[in-house]
């Protein structure tokens, strides 16, 4: 029987060689909590690594998942830099204390200061547009011109967004709370939910998709996802993208909604200054110029040319609203689409 | 029993170690979900009144309806599959028989993204047969299919172990009886199997209340959508700790439950039975549908999701063999390995605690500390990290004070923390197993044992884990496909610059790149393909032949 028991000392051993494999800390180094997936971000942290000669690590996930991450780990956090994908999550950040201010003259100069936080604890890196698309022949000449017509009833049944789970559209619902109040905007919220061509599911792409596929005949997205859907292997989602047609909407008044991706450099940070110098990369030419052609985002650095397909749209009158605000409004923001029903 | 005469006290006794070290592993591993609970005491900032003004009622409905339609949906393609292919026989049933706990091998989630790629617009099926002829895909009904297809091997397993340990004499009985296979199923066999069925049912509505990414992905919202809008939209993790507790209250009731039906059954197998072959041999028009009917399940929750990832992923399949792909291979095995072993270790330090003190007063910890199964894998993964990082700064503090360097993240930044979420999380599937299989070697043993003194680790190692032996495999196989599946705990948890397959699949689709995610998840599927394997053998071998001809 002794020949057929398991090994159970070997067993022992493995677990503690699989504890003991998690990779240690190096020399020179920045250390990145990100919220932007890897493949979105990583290509400009090899570039800089190479420049540079710092080691640049990274962990991506959930923006609040890695705040939680970051407030628990206190002062001994390895993370340098704090990636996310809206403003809102910065806010956030720096309301809980977790990111310290950076004062850099290319900073300031590169990027516009409603793209910042007022005392510089973050900084916006990309733009992107949440514009109102429209299926061609069905929908773009009487087309809504503003946000607020989302909720007239001509348009019942006929209106395709996703949850207000995500931020982009919290953000939107902020910055409408910010220009009409909040009471104008939980009647607006009503009025669109009831709009809905469907209870809301899956993200911004299969809203184009769906408007494509006849069930709504205005999506509500952020612009880059038409772009790479133009620009996709896939061939039905290239011909699904060619029905639409982009509508800036309010550019009589405020302007279309911007959010931004951002970054700031954390108040337990062990590298600073190769987090600062990383973060003025971000900002400078090269890597804008990468984050339009890419990625199809708006620069933040001013003479940078967006993409070709983002110029096909045309330039429009964006919201000049500072960004902090939306992270300011967020909670309230949400509480009101719970309100309207808007799942 | 009566023959050896030892006091139940001897064999408790002198063994104090088993029970310190089971105490403080269902302590630690009990802490982070306390830590939830313990949230109960703080202020929420107000978001309870919210709450319940608005969205609450919804969570609630929603929950309710998906999980009572999940564990319907299990208990009868599981239930039903393992009674045909146990107890009938049919064209194909061999195959069947392992081919039925394929779908354990596939992320719901993924299953999720695979038929909404088809299914949806833009969706090839879609564009084929048109949006008249399809039902939404992302909706409760939608939600509902796919979470029964991922969820049932789970019942269709305990109900195939108990119906091959328990109903060969039953059937004898039924043949007695003059019962046909209809009403040998309805009187007898279901009562034999509720346990089973219970015990499936508590593990298939756990996992489907801690499901996020699917019900997401559906539109679904159950409360594990709600804890994490409490959370991320009302900036509340107080309120999100809140929420789980509620669920976990819930859960808890579940088990009592599944205990109660349990302990109203109790056990047959006291010794070791004839195994069963299969008793009803179906013919004609009968057997052609039993194999239609277990070939379904496979098809639907395996082999057409399968194809389809295939077909995305075979214009990208040379990545496979690129550097990168090698490390997240790597790193997905070296998880699923470690966790394996970790969560059946504790698994039987807590089973073996509470065989050898049975009346503990502190039993309900080990029972307690397998609810992490409940809980948003994201929020277990929060409580586990303020656990380690608490630890640490106490140790950092213990340091300052010896005048030593602070040992710093030596938990949360090692794979430890990852290790120590996957126990807590899964640890209910682990010690499951293992108790049921500890419940099956007779106590007589430990008496026998205890009149030669043998120590308490000497009766363990020499008597008990080889007679569990398979149940301990049987964890171990479960775990491990399970963490190689997990994600939220693993992308939050996980050192820098540290990637495994669910993550990578997760990147893919959260940039909302179906065909991007197909590389990945076909490759966790054949990461658990030879787990699995090994499972259904186990599962299988036992004499196959007819006790009963016609
Ligand atoms: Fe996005």
């Amino acid at each position: 029987m002794t020949s057929r028991q398991p090994h159970y000392h070997t067993a022992l051993a493995a677990f503690a060689l699989c504890c003991v494999l998690a990779p240690g800390p190096g020399g020179a180094e920045v250390n990145i909590y990100s919220a932007r997936q890897e493949p979105l971000i990583k290509p400009l942290l090899d570039r800089f690594s190479k420049r540079r000669g710092v080691k640049v690590r990274l962990v991506t996930g959930k923006a609040d998942a890695l705040l939680a991450r970051l407030k628990l780990e206190g002062r001994d956090s390895p993370a340098d830099l704090l990636i996310t994908t809206d403003a809102g999550r910065l806010y956030r950040a720096k309301e809980a204390g977790l990111l310290q201010a950076v004062e850099s003259e290319t900073l300031n100069a590169n990027i516009a200061p409603r793209y910042r936080d007022p005392q510089n604890h973050w900084f916006g890196l990309s733009l992107r547009a949440r514009a109102i698309l429209a299926v061609a022949g069905k929908a773009d000449t009487a087309a809504p011109a503003r946000y607020e017509s989302l909720a007239d009833p001509v348009w019942r049944g006929r209106i395709c967004i996703r949850s207000s789970d995500n931020i982009y559209n919290q953000s939107l619902v902020a910055s409408m709370m910010h220009a009409n109040g909040a009471d104008a905007t939980l009647a607006w919220a009503k009025g669109l939910v009831a709009n809905f061509a469907r209870p809301p599911a899956g993200g911004d792409r299969d809203q184009i998709l769906a408007a494509a596929g006849g069930l709504c005949d205005i999506a509500v997205a952020n612009t880059y996802y038409l772009a790479m859907m133009l620009q996709s292997g896939n061939a039905a989602q290239r011909e699904a993208a060619k029905k639409i047609r982009v509508v800036w909407p309010n550019q009589r008044d405020r302007g279309v909604h911007i959010n931004i991706s951002g970054a700031g450099v954390t108040r337990a940070a062990k590298h600073r200054e190769d987090a600062v110098a990383l973060l003025e990369y971000l900002a400078g030419a090269d890597a804008q110029r990468w984050y339009a052609e890419a990625n199809n985002e708006y620069p933040v650095l001013d003479g940078i040319a967006p993409g070709a397909v983002l110029q096909a749209w045309g330039e429009f009158k964006a919201d000049d609203i500072n960004l902090e605000l939306l992270g300011r409004l967020n909670r309230d923001a949400v509480e009101l689409t719970n309100r309207a029903g808007w799942r | 029993m009566a023959a050896v005469a030892t006091p139940r006290s001897a064999i408790g006794a002198g063994f104090s170690a088993l029970h310190t070290g089971a105490r403080i592993a269902s302590t630690l591993i009990l802490l982070p979900v306390a830590a939830l609970a313990v949230c109960v005491f703080l202020p929420s900032g107000g978001v309870w009144p919210h709450l319940l003004e608005t969205t609450l009622g919804l969570y609630l409905k929603d929950s309710a309806l998906l999980a009572a339609g999940v564990v319907l949906g299990a208990a009868v393609i599981g239930g039903g599959g393992a009674w045909l292919c146990t107890v009938c026989d049919f064209p194909g049933r061999r195959f069947l028989e392992w081919a039925l706990i394929l779908p354990l091998a596939f992320p719901a989630y993924i299953i999720a993204y695979t038929y909404t790629g088809m299914l949806d617009y833009g969706g090839w099926l879609h564009q084929r047969l048109g949006a008249q002829a399809l039902p939404s895909i992302r909706s409760m009904g939608g939600g509902i299919a796919v979470l029964s297809l991922v969820l049932y091997p789970y019942l269709y397993l305990l109900v195939r172990a108990t119906l091959l340990q328990q109903s060969a004499s039953l059937v004898e009985a039924a043949r007695t009886l003059g019962f046909g296979a209809w009403r040998t199923f309805a009187q007898l066999m279901l009562p034999v199997a509720r346990p089973a069925i219970a015990a499936g049912a508590a593990i298939v509505a756990m996992e489907t209340l801690s499901d996020y990414a699917t019900v997401k992905h559906f539109g679904i919202q159950t409360f594990s959508v709600g804890v994490l809008r409490t959370w991320f939209g009302l900036d509340s993790l107080v309120g999100a700790a809140q929420l789980s507790t509620l669920l976990l209250f819930f859960t808890a009731g579940l088990v009592a439950c599944e205990r109660l039906a349990r302990r109203r059954a109790g056990y047959y197998n006291a010794g070791q039975r004839e195994a069963l072959g299969a008793v009803y041999p179906l013919r004609g028009a009968r057997a052609w549908a039993a194999t239609a009917a277990c070939a379904l399940p496979v098809t639907l929750g395996f082999a057409l999701p399968a194809a389809q990832l295939a077909a995305w992923a075979w214009p990208a399949r040379g990545a496979v063999f690129s550097g990168d792909y090698r490390e997240l291979i790597a790193n997905t095995l070296l998880l699923g390995a470690g966790a394996a072993l970790a969560t059946a270790a504790v698994a039987v330090l807590l089973a073996y605690a509470r065989r050898r003190r049975p009346r503990d007063r502190l039993g309900w910890l080990h029972r307690a500390a397998t609810f992490g199964y409940a809980a948003p894998g994201v929020v277990v993964a929060v409580g586990v990290m303020l656990v380690c990082t608490t630890l640490e700064k106490a140790a950092g503090a213990g340091a300052a004070l010896a005048g030593i360097a602070s040992p710093g993240l030596f938990l949360s930044g090692t794979l430890f923390i990852l290790y120590f979420a996957y126990t807590t999380r899964f640890l209910t599937l682990g010690f499951n197993s293992v108790e049921t299989s500890l419940l099956k070697v007779s106590r007589n043993m430990d008496y026998a044992a205890a009149t030669l003194r043998a120590s308490g680790g000497e009766t363990l190692r020499a008597i008990h884990l080889p007679m569990i032996r398979t149940g301990l495999l049987t964890a171990m196989l479960l775990v491990f496909v399970d963490v190689i599946k997990e994600l939220p705990a693993t992308l939050v948890l996980r050192p820098f610059d540290f990637n495994t397959l669910a993550v990578r699949a997760y990147e893919m689709a959260s940039n909302e790149q179906l065909p991007g995610i197909a590389l990945p998840s076909l490759t966790i599927v054949a990461a658990g393909l030879l787990p699995l394997t090994l499972l259904a053998r186990r599962i299988a071998r036992r004499p196959a032949r007819t006790l009963m001809r016609r």
